[in-house]
């Protein structure tokens, strides 16, 4: 089983992009040019590229059918119509942004979810959550912490580290993708680490800060109902964060992280379902230090706006 | 009269927002943290990329499911 980015699959020239645009041309969305071109969905595949079902769907029963349909197909096929003519898996990929994986240095894993008010939704949406990850360098990490560990000692995070938080990651992505914000729509940027105590060779840090981001510019917000029609709109972001911090001072390495941060949104963008609900409303972000698994590797969204080299 | 609500309705979220404090925090961090079941997804070994999939399948001969999103479905989507 594997996820992974369908636009990059869809777009891109190697052997993976190749075969997984070979299995998406076989699909529920073959063909397909509106109103949208993507090929986003579920795929079950033999390992040439022989489609045996697919489907966008995400209830349990259409997706359990989806794959009793696929298990029929491969099961009627023969070992060699599974796995002849396929592409090569020796060529070189291409590269993609989970190689540039900060070794290292800290890697963040970013929650997002509605806080509780009076105007609730009732739906799906009540409970509707998301996450995106934020890379930062071992040398960009040390530059958060104050230069002398000891307890008292503040620092203020650097301008261009926390602007990567607010534009990329204080978004509101709760119900679906958003766009980042631009540096030009940062109003507010400010987080201070302070030392409260050294212990065992740990040295813990309280995070205090607040932040905010304004944009105004001409999008949609209905998703395909209203792409030919973009209007003036306004969003934004107002957040106050407070967390802790663990550095363990031998290897000089963050060794725990959490901030949470609460605020206020307000506006809609195109895919992030909030057509009827661009008021200012509450909202809420954690921040945890990412573990080490596979899954906790993958880029952050606008890994592409880093611009890292 | 529009001025007026967009007032009253900023004023009402402002009283509903609650700011981060160390005597809060335990509680925002677990509202905000997804639950087990809302992270049951995870819990299927998922690949993070299509083509490591694709080379195990071919030496598993098993097939594929792949889950592609717009956004990584690991990360944000």
């Amino acid at each position: 089983m594997s996820a992974d980015e369908v636009y990059r699959l869809q777009t891109g020239s190697d052997a993976e992009a190749r075969l997984a645009q070979k299995i998406f041309e076989q699909g529920h969305y073959a063909g397909r040019v509106k109103p949208s071109s993507t090929r986003q969905g579920t795929y079950a595949t033999a390992p040439n590229g022989v489609l045996l079902a697919s489907a966008n769907v995400n209830d349990p029963k259409g997706m359990a059918a989806m794959l009793r349909r696929a298990l029929d197909k491969w099961n009627s096929l023969s070992p060699t119509e599974r796995m002849q003519a396929g592409e090569a898996t020796d060529e070189v990929l291409a590269r993609r942004p989970e190689d540039w994986y900060p070794k290292g240095g800290l890697v963040l894993r970013v929650f997002s979810r509605d806080l509780p008010r009076d105007k609730a939704a009732q739906d799906w949406r009540a409970d509707a959550w998301n996450q995106d990850y934020a890379w930062f360098t071992r040398d960009e990490a040390r530059t958060m912490l104050p230069a002398k560990l000891a307890v008292g000692e503040k620092a203020e995070v650097p301008p261009n580290l926390l602007a990567r938080l607010v534009r990329f990651n204080f978004v509101d992505n709760v119900r679906g993708q958003v766009p980042s914000f631009e540096e030009k729509d940062i109003q507010t940027a400010r987080l201070q680490s302070e030392v409260v105590q050294i212990k065992d060779g740990v040295a813990t840090l309280r995070l205090s800060g607040e932040t905010k981001a304004k944009q105004e510019g001409v999008w949609s917000i209905a998703g395909y109902q209203d792409m030919d029609s973009p209007q003036t709109r306004r969003r934004g972001v107002s957040l106050k964060l407070y967390g802790t911090a663990k550095v363990d001072l031998k290897a000089m390495a963050f060794k725990g992280l959490e901030v949470v941060a609460l605020g206020t949104r307000f506006g809609a963008t195109q895919y992030n379902g909030r057509t009827d609900d661009a008021e200012a409303a509450p909202i809420g972000f954690l921040i945890t230090q990412a573990g080490s698994t596979a899954a906790e590797r993958v880029a952050p969204s606008f890994f592409g706006e880093y611009g890292w080299k | 009269m529009l001025t007026k609500s967009i007032l009253m309705c900023t004023l009402a979220t402002m009283l509903q927002m609650p700011e981060p404090t160390q005597q809060n925090f335990d509680h925002w961090k677990e509202y905000l943290r997804p639950k087990e079941s809302e992270l049951s997804f995870e819990g299927s070994s998922w690949k993070p990329t299509f083509w490591e999939a694709v080379v195990e399948s071919r030496k598993t001969a098993k097939p594929i499911v792949l889950w592609a999103m717009n956004g990584h479905p690991l990360a944000c989507t």
